[in-house]
This record gives structure tokens, C-alpha cells and sequence, in this order.
């Protein structure tokens, strides 16, 4: 069950919230506060993966695995899980991005295999 | 200053009583000096030109921050020959056609040091001047008069001279580019394609601005080669550039090559410039 991975995943410290989502910007599973609205991150978190693929491709950097966007508010991290889909995390400004990190990679392979 | 006034009353004292006993003119002169001295003194704390020297010496943009709120245009740049902003000040850079307008008047003018641009009603007006190799562009609401453009040339010819090198030519390992909100380079290295990178950082930074509740501080892409490219955005300019780290180290390696670029760019980025959101944390939004 994704909602399990994604649950537990939640209880990381700091984590807010995360979701699955495909490659066209459709939520595939969901763990979010009932203040978030998980399609509207879905959708932004889509384009901005997309744009971020760019650049790095443009750099020549290789394939994106990861995107953190930091801001004064709060962090947003998206994680390949394939080529249709990513894992969204929303999290606290100040939450431990590296223990986060470690979880959300652990959890994106977790989801793949279940996809 | 006392002193002064105290002169002055007893001038104006007499005047009042009449010419029959005038002050030696010795005593006028003495008077008229001081007031003068003072009032070069109260002028010169205004904008300090031995100061403005050392300020442009380590900092070209905090340099031209001084004399655009001294002189008071909006916006101010500098570029080199090659177009290219070596300090820039307020509110981003220009229109690349109006630099390169410009640019073009001076080479097609070769005598020519000043241009004005007036605008009707209340539109921008732009004034030019072109000091040796550098052409400085600043937007003012006012008409500038020949004592504002005498005074400010001198103060430019001044802050180019101090100011170090431009950033642009600072030789550093690590990739980078550094772009302005509308998506032109400002400064590049270690990269082939800067204009493409500035083009979609700027687009990308612009997104997350509309979208992102709270202010950008980081932006940071990494790739199944281990490599991650980070973007830091000032109140002017972003800077993007590349560091090879573990998952685990990342962000505290993304912030020390953030202190260290802005170190060897000092005079094109204003470290005061930097967004505050590092400074005001609060609880997560809907979009992060």
C-alpha cells in the first residue's frame, strides 16, 4: 500500500505531508493535512520538476533525482520514483533535510516497486 | 556654529542700526569663510568621497547603491565594453535594447559622453555617460541638470577607478552562473551555455516566486551523477552553480560555496542585498 509508505513517512520529524503524483500532475496517493491542497501542489510540483529537468539537462549534470525548494515558509522536496511519477514531501522550514532525505530515497524505491 | 550665528546677529544687528559703523572687513571676511567651511563641511558628510572610494574598493554595487540614493535615480547599472553589468543598483537591470541603444549612440557618436533621454508626462527618464570604457545608465524621475551629470561623472570616474576587477573575470573551480530576474547573464563560469542556464533558472525562480508562499531561499536540483545545482537567489540576481556532495552533506557544502561565491563576486553581488526569508521562519504553507 503507497498510503502506508507515505504514512509512515509522515512520521519523520518535520515532514508535513506527502503525496504521489504522475508525471502529468494527477495525484496517485496521498497523505497530506487537510490544509494542503494536495492538487494544487501536485500540479505546481509537476511543472517545477519539469523546468528543473531542463536545467540540469541544459548543464548536462545528468538525470534529476532530487528537487528541494527552501523557502522562508517551508520546504518542498520531489523524488523521481520513475519516469511517470514523483513523491512530494512538504515539510517544516526547519526540519533535518538530511535524515529526510535518506527517508523520502528509501520510500520513492518502496512506491516503485509498488507502482 | 555659535560662533558663526553669534557673527551674524551682531552683523545683521548693526545693519539694522545703520551703515555709520560697518565691521572691519577683516572681521566680514573671517565670517564669510567660516560660513562657507561650514557649509562644505555639512555638503561633504553627504557623500564622502574618500569613503565612496573605499566603499567601491570592496564593493562596486554598495558603491553605486550611495550615489543612486545621493543623486536619486531608481535604477542604476554599469557595463563594461562588451555589454556586460560590472555593478549594478536598484531594482534589476535594464531593457537589453535600451543598453544596447545606448550603446550604439556612443560608438556611432564617438565625441559624445552624455546622453539624456527624456520621457513626456511621467515616464522614466534615462541618462547615460560614458566613462572611458564603461557606460553608466541610470532611471530617474527627474530632469538631471549639467551640475547633477559634472557631479556624478566625477563620482562614477571615481567609483570605476577603485572598484577591483569585475566578478566576471574571477577565476574560481566551481561552475556558476549569475543572471538578473529577467534572465541576462551578469556574470559566468566553468559554463558553456549561460545564456540557455540564466534563461531557465531566471523562468524557473520567476514560477516559484508567483506560487511558492514565502520568499525563495534555495532551489537545489540533484542528479543521479551526484552533482547538485544549486540556486541562490539575491534581491537583484541569482546565482546558480554546481557542487559534487553526498545526500548527507549537500546543504551544509551548498552553503559554503554560497559564502565563498559571493566572496570572490564581491562588487557585483550586495551581500546586504540578500532576501530576509532566512531570517523569518514560520509554519509551513499549502504550497511549501
Amino acid at each position: 500500500m503507497i498510503e502506508k509508505v507515505l504514512a509512515d513517512l509522515n512520521r519523520v520529524d518535520g515532514v508535513h505531508g506527502s503525496l504521489v503524483v504522475s508525471s502529468d500532475g494527477l495525484i496517485i496517493a496521498e497523505a497530506v493535512p487537510p490544509d494542503i491542497d494536495s492538487e494544487v501542489v501536485g500540479a505546481i510540483a509537476t511543472t517545477v520538476y519539469g523546468s528543473g529537468e531542463r536545467v540540469v539537462d541544459e548543464m548536462d549534470l545528468g538525470e534529476l533525482e532530487q528537487m528541494l525548494i527552501e523557502s522562508s515558509e517551508g520546504k518542498v522536496m520531489i523524488i523521481a520514483i520513475s519516469d511517470e511519477a514523483t513523491l512530494v514531501l512538504i515539510t517544516d522550514p526547519d526540519a533535518n533535510l538530511g535524515l529526510i532525505r535518506l527517508r523520502a530515497q528509501e520510500a520513492a524505491e518502496e512506491i516503485a516497486k509498488q507502482l | 556654529m555659535a560662533r558663526i550665528v553669534g557673527k551674524f546677529k551682531r552683523l545683521f544687528r548693526r545693519g539694522e542700526e545703520g551703515t555709520e559703523e560697518r565691521l572691519p572687513e577683516e572681521e566680514a571676511r573671517e565670517v564669510r569663510e567660516e560660513a562657507l567651511q561650514r557649509a562644505l563641511q555639512i555638503a561633504s558628510k553627504q557623500l564622502e568621497p574618500d569613503e565612496l572610494v573605499e566603499t567601491a574598493k570592496r564593493d562596486m554595487s554598495k558603491a553605486l547603491s550611495e550615489l543612486r540614493e545621493y543623486f536619486g535615480f531608481e535604477r542604476m547599472v554599469v557595463i563594461d565594453r562588451d555589454g556586460k553589468p560590472i555593478g549594478m543598483s536598484g531594482g534589476g537591470s535594464f531593457e537589453t535594447e535600451l543598453i544596447e541603444a545606448l550603446r550604439s549612440v556612443f560608438e556611432a557618436a564617438e565625441t559624445a559622453d552624455t546622453i539624456i533621454v527624456s520621457s513626456e508626462s511621467e515616464g522614466p527618464n534615462y541618462l547615460a555617460v560614458k566613462i572611458n570604457d564603461s557606460i553608466a545608465i541610470c532611471e530617474t524621475k527627474t530632469t538631471p541638470s549639467d551640475a547633477d551629470i559634472f557631479m556624478l561623472r566625477n563620482d562614477l570616474s571615481m567609483v570605476i577607478e577603485s572598484a577591483s576587477l569585475p566578478a566576471s573575470t574571477e577565476e574560481t573551480d566551481t561552475p556558476y552562473v549569475v543572471t538578473d530576474r529577467q534572465g541576462l547573464v551578469v556574470a559566468s563560469s566553468g559554463v558553456s551555455n549561460p545564456d540557455r542556464i540564466a534563461a531557465e533558472v531566471s523562468r524557473l525562480a520567476d514560477f516559484l516566486d508567483e506560487h511558492l508562499v514565502g520568499e525563495l531561499e534555495w532551489v537545489k536540483l540533484t542528479t543521479d551523477s551526484g552533482e547538485t545545482l544549486a540556486v541562490k537567489p539575491y534581491k537583484d540576481v541569482l546565482v546558480a552553480f554546481v557542487v559534487e556532495s553526498d545526500l548527507e552533506e549537500v546543504d551544509e557544502e551548498c552553503e559554503k560555496v554560497a559564502k565563498s561565491l559571493a566572496s570572490s563576486l564581491e562588487g557585483l553581488i550586495d551581500l546586504t542585498a540578500e532576501t530576509s526569508a532566512s531570517k523569518s521562519k514560520a509554519k509551513p504553507s499549502e504550497e511549501g
